[in-house]
């Protein structure tokens, strides 16, 4: 699950070198939402313990 | 500043990342620093905020390139933020080696808040954003206003070569390879008929000589 978004941005690079940006932004997109994602399911557990 | 040198600080902040990057794998390589998961979720904000200027180099400068790495570096921050706060209570210890007195996610933090601040400061440059595409550029405009900006051109100059080549005026090469589609389909792209067609060119061409 953690490395989701090092693979979406791998595939966003090579989209830029093969000169297509909707992919390589739609890329980005997905794999910050993986990021936001995980981080979300971090800070949703720490509140868990918390509470 | 020339759009050229911008281009050469976007290669320079694509550069500075990727040591940065290097740098933690080094440490984690070299010194079995193995990281954290928030440490992991930093590093994919690093690649995002370094996708935004490898847009840029790929692509040309855009806004929308530098709001993506500016994103990235929010995530950066947002995340480093936390990281900090878990270990900011005296006695609660800390994560990794430090280096240079700080810790990594002190570091990650102080970058990120870099990152904006440059991404910011590059934002402020109006000319930059004039000529990324010749078709679409103010002085294109004067001279196509009738042209389409349709899927057929935009093609045309995706394909067109690296970024790095930048121009401060359309070149005859795109004018006329606009010309050329406009000319074969003219009613596709809801166009007058040919004769208006070559008054205007005629208009054009006394425009850009």
């Amino acid at each position: 699950m953690m490395s989701a978004p090092f693979f979406f941005y791998l595939l966003g690079f090579v989209s830029i070198l093969r000169g297509n940006r909707l992919a390589a932004l739609c890329l980005w997109w997905l794999a910050s939402l993986f990021v936001l994602a995980l981080f979300a399911v971090h800070a949703s557990s720490v509140l868990h313990i918390t509470l | 500043m020339t759009q050229a040198r911008l281009i050469w600080l976007n290669l320079l902040g694509l550069l500075a990342i990727c040591a940065v990057l290097l740098f933690a794998f080094a440490d984690q390589i070299i010194y079995g620093d193995i990281p954290c998961p928030l440490c992991i979720l930093q590093r994919a904000g690093f690649i995002a905020a370094g996708t935004g200027l490898a847009l840029n180099l790929g692509f040309g400068i855009r806004p929308s390139h530098y709001a993506t790495m500016i994103l990235g570096a929010l995530v950066v921050a947002g995340v480093a933020t936390r990281q900090i706060l878990l270990h900011i209570v005296p006695g609660t210890g800390a994560y990794g080696n430090p280096f240079l007195g700080l810790h990594f996610y002190t570091w990650s933090f102080i970058v990120s808040v870099l990152i904006i601040s440059g991404g910011a400061i590059l934002l402020a440059y109006d000319r930059q954003f004039v000529v990324s595409d010749p078709l679409r550029s103010p002085a294109a405009s004067r001279c196509w206003q009738w042209a389409p900006s349709g899927a057929d051109l935009s093609r045309k100059w995706r394909f067109d070569g690296p970024a790095l080549r930048r121009r401060t005026l359309p070149r005859r090469s795109d004018t006329l390879h606009a010309l050329a589609i406009v000319w074969e389909h003219p009613r596709q792209h809801g166009l007058p008929g040919k004769s208006v067609l070559e008054a205007r060119h005629t208009q054009f061409l006394n425009q850009c000589s």
